[in-house]
């Protein structure tokens, strides 16, 4: 019963031929951009601008936050005093359209408010009055 | 979560100017001046047309690219909170500026007066939206290359238009222009109060 053993391939029949478990891919070092989103992009048109406030809502630990998905906890964790859209993004290391996505998201289920300004009061004669006596105290 | 509390109170308004130029023209310089915090970065991911990409990869017309925006900010007081934003200045860039331009109260271009092409873009675009702008000529090392003069005839800028020299390495030089920034904001919003 010799000759169907010599049909072995000398590598199966060195011992080491265990059944090879699918290769592990490696990691990726982060998860691509809109994973977190579930592939999800951002109208062309959001009202969410990079200086938009936003809080939390909840504060401390909440057992809501622990069915949230990392991100997102660490979104509403950031948010515990008033933060902009571009500090979230930038802290977090997570794209400007992912965070705004993210933010509309856990706005939307309750955990953050967006403080949304009128959108013509930034440029009026007074508050750009107090932005140059504001300005001009700085030494 | 319907017993809304917001521990530290209300937010600030916040407002915003644009900070823009070309590359390495002291744009994060200048945010780094005068922000209270270290300028932080933010990245958005967009597709742009690669039209005079000079890389063979790119040949297919489009490809996605990712932009960075350094961006800082001001407290002026317990309501009202300024961000700068310093941006690409590159017309490939142009579609992300109508979200940083919405709502800003004006534009500071940073310029190199050794290169002053690298501005073209980000002053036609201020003037085609009507966004209150300065151009501000870097002073490297205290030295402009060309006089203002001739900054502003190379720009072919509105007389209206400040054309001014600042240290971008210096609080007080980026704050007084800030303040020309503001004036013309401050200008529009008078003039033009109702024509939203």
């Amino acid at each position: 019963m010799t000759a169907p053993q010599r049909r072995i391939r000398p590598f199966l029949a060195s011992g080491r031929a265990r059944p090879v478990p699918p290769e592990e891919p490696e990691p990726p070092a982060a998860p691509r951009p809109f994973v977190l989103t579930s592939g999800r992009v951002l109208g062309r048109r959001s009202d969410l601008g990079l200086e938009t406030q936003v809080s939390a809502r909840i504060s401390g630990p909440d057992p809501a936050l622990a069915r949230l998905p990392r991100e997102q906890r660490a979104i509403v964790a950031a948010c515990a005093r008033p933060v902009s859209i571009a500090e979230i993004s930038a802290r977090l290391h997570l794209h400007l359209d992912v965070t705004k996505i993210l933010v509309t998201d856990l706005s939307v289920a309750g955990y953050l408010e967006v403080h949304h300004v009128d959108r013509f009061s930034p440029t009026d004669v007074p508050t750009i009055t107090r932005v140059i006596d504001g300005l001009r105290s700085l030494s | 979560m319907d017993s809304a509390h917001s521990p530290d109170g209300a937010a600030p308004v916040p407002v915003k100017i644009v900070v823009a130029g070309g590359f390495a023209v002291g744009k994060t310089t200048t945010v780094a001046a005068i922000s209270e915090i270290a300028p932080l970065t933010t990245e958005a991911e967009m597709t742009v047309a690669s039209v005079g990409v000079d890389e063979p990869a790119l040949a297919t017309g489009k490809t996605t690219t990712t932009v960075a925006m350094d961006f800082g900010c001001v407290t002026i007081d317990r309501s009202l909170k300024l961000y700068l934003f310093g941006t690409p200045g590159q017309s490939r860039f142009g579609f992300m500026w109508d979200d940083l331009a919405r709502g800003a109260l004006g534009a500071l271009v940073v310029v190199d007066s050794t290169r002053l092409d690298d501005c073209f873009p980000a002053v036609d675009y201020f003037e085609r939206i009507g966004l209150p702008f300065v151009v501000a000529v870097n002073a490297f090392h205290g030295r402009l290359a060309h006089d203002l003069g001739d900054v502003r005839w190379a720009l072919a800028v509105d007389e209206t238009i400040p054309v001014l020299a600042f240290d971008a390495r210096d609080r007080l030089s980026v704050r007084d222009a800030l303040l020309a920034v503001l004036d013309r904001a401050l200008a529009r919003a008078s003039g033009t109060r109702s024509a939203t």
